[in-house]
């Protein structure tokens, strides 16, 4: 049998990467638990590889439209292996400290990875279900990395379980969505008319299992713990890679599975951005780990991201989808400096005076706090301006007022990240100065980096989140 | 004769105890598992319902899948549960506390 490579070009990615784990899995066999180096750069090499795979692939529906390949899956897939890449990178200086520096990092970090390429490309209600469940099972386990640890186990049950009823929910309204419209294709859930108790249920199941996996208020009790609980080196990738799967979330199930319902669950999303950005901003201002701290003020970006998608359209999604890209970015980054201070669990305190201690990294976190407050010229101004100019095109203008109130609220707890950093002395036991490695230090500056760029020259970025809602 | 929307209703009522009994359970990890299980079961027991009604097998194919899933979710649940005992000695929810805020 002759097989026909053209015919499966729109699966290259999928398929790269699913080649990949195994031979990642034979490396990690093979060269052991002592050279950790080798096994990072086979899988940094690889992904490297699954990301030119992302152009290579055809434009396309596989499967009898199960599988789409289209502009958005193309743009969250590159995105994915980016990110997983930045990731890898900062890790292990981390892993290593908390004794969790397997191959098994690496392997369910692609796992998840994979999980985020079906769901960008999901075309039906299965697709979008088994790659939602890759994702999470991958997750669950990389919570529960390091098994010594009383607080990583913990954090993994609590994620689990409610990350389990999240999927129940789903399902169930999955389900509902299926019996009703007598499909599992999403273009033809689409057109299941929004009358009737069982479209509503339907509906309303759909959005608690969108918002358990975005961790958006009242769904987002996991957060907290999922970053805290696990070593900082699975929580950079806990806190970047799944945010892409959850857009693609919204977009394939929300937005065009149950579109002709969507006055309806409009009302409830705007509830869900709004109850997200008030508690995530409040709170956040409350803590003192630093990974605490970036899980709250992840939830209040969530609640500003489903802004763009209440606003809807094509001008909405394409701002949220560009909010996405940013924030991870910048999420990324932030993880990456609280890596580079060698301390597990770090309270806020450890960053205190890092300017002396290496004013290279100081400058780049005071880009990404910029960025994150949203200053102009750095990105994170862009990525909120969108969002705000499409909120007030589109009537919401109340909206707009709101977001733009606790966004300069939430400039309080990221200020005093500012001052913590420049304004004080190091603690007596943090004396020494910084030395984040090579290849830490070039990414976080790569990183920082990309934030001006992306603020000064934002064109083509935007340009590829237009055209992935684009027509045709 | 038992028509569709008694299998339904039949589907809504395990949903419902899986559900309370996630949310009103204060004990035992193990209880929370089971009520996971069968939240799935429940909705396996909705795509079947469907699928035989609509005369679809799309529904039924997909019971498979679910069913699949959540073997592979059992053994990480329970895998999680494990790491979890021998850390804290005990399964009681209650005690879940080191991590606040």
């Amino acid at each position: 049998m002759v097989i026909d490579l053209a015919y499966w070009a729109p699966l290259y990615p999928e398929l790269a990467l699913a080649l990949l784990i195994p031979v990642l899995l034979l490396v990690d066999l093979a060269v052991g638990r002592k050279r950790p180096l080798v096994i990072q750069a086979v899988c940094l090499a690889g992904l490297v590889l699954v990301g030119w795979t992302c152009f290579a692939a055809a434009d396309g529906a596989m499967f009898g439209g199960a599988f789409l390949m289209d502009r958005l899956a193309r743009l969250l897939k590159f995105a994915g292996v980016l990110l997983s890449i930045v990731a890898f990178v900062y890790a292990p200086r981390d892993l290593r400290e908390a004794g969790a520096l397997r191959g098994e990092y690496y392997l369910l970090g692609l796992f998840a990875l994979l999980g985020v390429f079906v769901t960008a490309s999901a075309g039906s209600l299965l697709t979008l279900y088994l790659g939602l469940e890759l994702l999470a099972l991958a997750l669950y386990t990389l919570v529960a990395l390091q098994r010594d640890s009383a607080r990583a186990a913990e954090a993994a049950m609590k994620y689990f379980v409610l990350g389990a009823i999240g999927s129940g929910a789903m399902l169930y309204g999955m389900s509902l969505l299926y019996g009703l419209s007598g499909s599992l294709l999403l273009s033809e859930t689409a057109t299941l008319a929004p009358e009737g108790g069982g479209a509503y249920v339907a509906a309303a199941l759909v959005l608690t299992g969108v918002a358990f996996k975005l961790g958006a208020v009242p769904f987002h009790q996991w957060v907290a713990d999922a970053y805290d609980g696990p070593p900082l080196g699975v929580a950079v990738l806990l806190a970047t890679v799944p945010k892409l799967a959850s857009f693609a979330l919204i977009v394939r199930l929300l937005v065009d599975g149950i579109s002709a319902s969507q006055e309806q669950w409009n009302l409830l999303l705007i509830v869900m951005a709004v109850a997200s950005l008030s508690l995530g901003t409040i709170v956040a201002m409350a803590q003192t780990q630093a990974a605490r701290l970036l899980a709250w003020a992840a939830i209040a970006h969530v609640g500003f991201l489903l802004l763009g998608v209440v606003a809807g359209g094509g001008e909405g999604l394409s701002a949220a989808l560009f909010y996405t890209l940013v924030y991870v970015l910048m999420a990324a980054g932030a993880f990456g400096v609280v890596i580079a201070l060698e301390k597990q669990a770090a309270p806020l305190d450890s960053l205190r005076g890092l300017y002396r201690r290496h004013p290279g990294m100081a400058f780049i976190m005071l880009l990404i706090m910029l960025s994150m407050i949203g200053i102009p010229p750095l990105a994170g101004f862009l990525a909120k301006w969108q969002v705000l100019m499409v909120l007030v095109d589109q009537g919401f203008t109340a909206l707009a007022v709101v977001a733009v109130i606790f966004a300069v609220v939430g400039a309080y707890y990221y200020l005093r990240i500012i001052r913590l950093m420049f304004m004080e002395a190091p603690r007596e036991q943090e004396q020494e100065r910084l030395k984040p490695g090579w290849g830490a230090s070039a990414m976080l500056g790569a990183n920082g980096l990309a934030l001006v760029v992306i603020g000064v020259w934002p064109n083509p970025l935007l340009e590829l989140c237009r055209a992935a809602f684009g027509p045709g | 004769m038992i028509g569709l929307a008694h299998l339904l209703t039949l589907s809504t009522i395990l949903f419902a105890i899986a559900v309370c009994g996630i949310f009103i359970n204060r004990r035992s990890v193990i209880l929370l598992l089971m009520c996971v299980e069968l939240l799935l079961l429940a909705v396996n027991f909705n795509f079947i319902a469907f699928a035989y009604y609509l005369g679809d097998l799309a529904g039924q194919v997909f019971v498979f899948f679910i069913l699949t899933v959540a073997a592979a979710e059992a053994a990480i649940g329970l895998a999680i549960l494990v790491v979890l005992f021998r850390n804290r000695l005990s399964v009681n929810v209650e005690e879940f506390s080191l991590l606040k805020g």
